[in-house]
């Protein structure tokens, strides 16, 4: 009896020393992985962003602002600094460019010194808190010299200077074209992204400082019914997106991304995701429930709506969810995603792709990648987004060791919150800033990419026709005609690294999808150079198709069929622009092009 | 006199509690919740009214292991893409 009682003991404890261990493995394995005491506690600042717009007139009063940041990029809320400003300014020249003085400028802020009410570290956001900067200063200046400008701010006691995004300054009642900043690919709580449409949108316009934004939450997510929205969710989301659009002060756009399922389709799951964006202040409700194939969606949408429409795929490259560039209308695509928190999509090739996609397919797979597309006479413009579920839209922080916490704000049941890559902005030239000036310049392409939250000045020219002009076609006597190539570039200095601007590392030109000329160690702010090509022009074609069933595709996963005669660019060449800069962490990108360039004989 | 180890017949009302415990437990097994799951899942495992719902005790537990093995695969990930950038 005394043996068998002994026994039951000892099983009754190993039993609730299992239990124990079980619960304790569970409890510390979670906090390991989704609690960071740094990110928790440690708010203080470790560098200074400066934002100016891009483009100003001579003698214009413009507003920068400075942004005090922790190591995670978040607002370092805490920061009582006090800031010097100067001016480092720059001409450029037919060849070149050459250091500008004197430059006539005027700070028209006289309190330089950050103020502080915050107390709270990393638990709460520090632009949250209203009564004092709390890591955020507006500023306001003159610059009265034209040329390429770039605000210097000193932290006075560390003595550790930071530059600004270059600012463009035009001489009086020029004509140029304005630069706009945007992030036009983020989800909310609508969907699987973080914080309320509102959140973000605040965030975007007065923390990551945008000019225009659009919030693209997945159309599946909302609460459907038939081909109807229930409970007033999705019409709640349309109009938060309204109530954000101000003329001249921060413009978004209607949007839904369409995420499709394709069932009873071929061996794959979700091809061709495909952002919607609509000229107007509504949009028909639209999901892959209804819609299978871009085609049903492109018409069902044309028979729903008076409103324009453009629309793109992204993560191109991604082996999950990939694209599906069969399926083409030209007068919808006009654009292609090259960058987002996903990584690159230019090139399959990863000793051209320096942020390869994640979960990507193998290097050799074609068909998929944005240079593949643009061989099969894909007319598309380049633009990057940060696709963030993090619910900072415009400047999402994945990739830092933030990533993942569940106690960073906005919180999220999102999984997304571990992507690894920046995300990316949407530069647009365009004389106004509003919705409908946006819009048209998203459909004429006058666009170009960059990646993180880089505001690098990028403008491209062939024959003296820049992106975005004439369908961003340049049309030439015959295939010998001589072709004058002229690109500007100009580093955005954000630097994590106090004293130390981020520069030009490398630039290089793409013609039909290979590096045709480029410069390495350029290890200068700005750049810009003139070339002529006299090569013969000769087209480009896409010869990776397959045959299946009988028929002919662009890849093993795609479920259009095909002509392979006609994937081509009907003997157009395309150049684009890509510059990489010295970031010595996460080298910044900036993507200008295509220009395609067409014999008319 | 019935031991402790053997399972005791619950009535109605605790049978749907010890229920609604479970079902809150699976849903708070998701990631950013999950002490909450964790709560739930520690008083049906150490309950002694009965054995079935120490095994759905004991499946809540199973379920953010999984939750926890995804997550843990993706910061793996990430570091690992960092890596590559710092060299």
């Amino acid at each position: 009896m005394k043996k068998s009682l002994k026994t039951r003991i000892k099983s009754r404890d190993l039993k609730f020393w299992g239990k124990t261990f079980l619960v304790l493995f569970v409890l510390i394995s979670w906090f390991v992985i989704f609690i960071d005491l740094n990110v928790l506690f440690n708010n203080s600042y470790q560098s200074l962003w400066i934002h100016c717009p891009s483009t100003v007139e001579k003698g214009e009063e413009f507003e920068f602002t400075v942004e005090a940041w922790d190591e995670y990029e978040r607002l370092a809320g805490a920061y009582k600094g006090e800031i010097e400003f100067n001016v480092v300014s720059y001409n450029l020249t037919e060849d070149g460019y050459e250091e500008l003085q004197p430059v006539d400028w005027t700070l028209n802020t006289e309190d330089a010194k950050f103020s502080s009410n915050f107390f709270w570290a990393g638990i709460f956001p520090a632009y949250q808190f209203k009564g004092a900067d709390n890591g955020k200063k507006d500023f306001s200046m003159n610059i009265s010299t034209p040329g390429v400008h770039y605000i210097k701010a000193t932290d006075k006691e560390k003595n550790e200077a930071f530059l600004s995004n270059p600012l463009i300054v035009h001489k009086e009642g020029s004509d140029a074209k304005r630069l706009y900043w945007g992030d036009i690919h983020g989800h909310s709580y609508y969907s699987d992204g973080s914080g309320t449409s509102t959140e973000n949108y605040k965030f975007a316009r007065d923390v990551a400082l945008l000019d225009f934004a659009a919030l693209s939450d997945h159309s599946e997510m909302f609460p459907q019914f038939g081909r109807e929205p229930l409970f007033n969710t999705f019409q709640e989301y349309i109009e938060t997106t309204n109530s954000f659009n101000k003329d001249n002060e921060f413009a978004t756009l209607v949007a839904l991304e369409w995420t499709p399922l394709l069932p009873q389709q071929r061996s794959y799951l979700s091809n061709q995701h495909t952002n919607l964006y609509f000229s107007g202040d509504d949009m028909p409700f639209f999901s892959t429930f209804n819609q299978f194939t871009p085609y049903e969606l492109y018409e069902y949408i044309e028979e729903n709506t008076n409103d324009d429409f453009i629309g793109w795929t992204h993560h191109v490259l991604r082996s999950d969810y990939g694209s599906d560039f069969a399926f083409y209308n030209e007068s919808i695509n006009k654009m292609t995603e090259i960058f987002s928190v996903h990584g690159c999509g230019e090139f399959s090739d990863n000793d051209l792709n320096i942020y390869p996609t994640r979960h990507s397919f193998e290097e050799e797979t074609r068909g998929y990648s944005v240079n593949d597309a643009l061989r099969m006479g894909r007319k598309f413009g380049i633009m990057a987004s940060s696709d963030g579920h993090d619910g900072r839209l415009g400047h999402p922080i994945v990739h830092t060791e933030a990533r993942g916490a569940a106690h960073l704000h906005p919180f999220s049941i999102s999984g997304y919150k571990f992507g690894a890559y920046p995300g990316g902005l949407t530069g647009l030239y365009t004389s106004e800033l509003d919705r409908t000036h946006v819009f048209n310049a998203l459909k004429s392409r006058s666009a170009y990419a960059t990646n993180w939250i880089n505001r690098h000045y990028m403008n491209f020219s062939i024959n003296g026709q820049p992106v975005g002009v004439n369908d961003s076609t340049v049309q030439v006597a015959n295939e010998n005609s001589t072709r004058i190539l002229k690109i500007t570039a100009a580093a955005d200095g954000l630097s994590l690294k106090p004293n130390n601007p981020t520069e030009i590392s490398k630039i290089q030109i793409i013609k039909n999808s290979e590096v045709w000329k480029e410069w390495t160690d350029v290890d200068s702010p700005i750049k810009q150079d003139v070339l002529y090509d006299n090569e013969t022009i000769t087209g480009t074609s896409y010869d990776h198709c397959i045959k299946k069933d009988g028929e002919w595709y662009i890849h093993e996963r795609s479920i259009q069929p095909v002509d392979p005669s006609t994937l081509n660019t009907d003997g157009a060449d395309y150049y684009y622009v890509r510059m990489v800069d010295s970031n010595p962490v996460r080298p910044g990108m900036a993507w200008i092009g295509p220009i395609w360039v067409q014999p008319t004989s | 006199m019935e031991s402790p180890e053997k399972s005791q017949d619950l009535s109605i009302r605790e049978q749907i509690f010890y229920t609604f415990i479970f079902l809150i437990g699976l849903v708070f097994s998701y990631a950013f919740f999950m002490p909450i799951g964790i709560v739930c899942g520690s008083f049906l495992l150490f309950q002694k009214k009965s054995k079935a719902f120490q095994i759905m005790g004991l499946i809540i537990f199973i379920l953010q292991i999984l939750v926890i093995y995804i997550f843990a695969d993706m910061a793996i990930e990430a570091a690992q893409i960092d890596a590559l950038f710092r060299g």
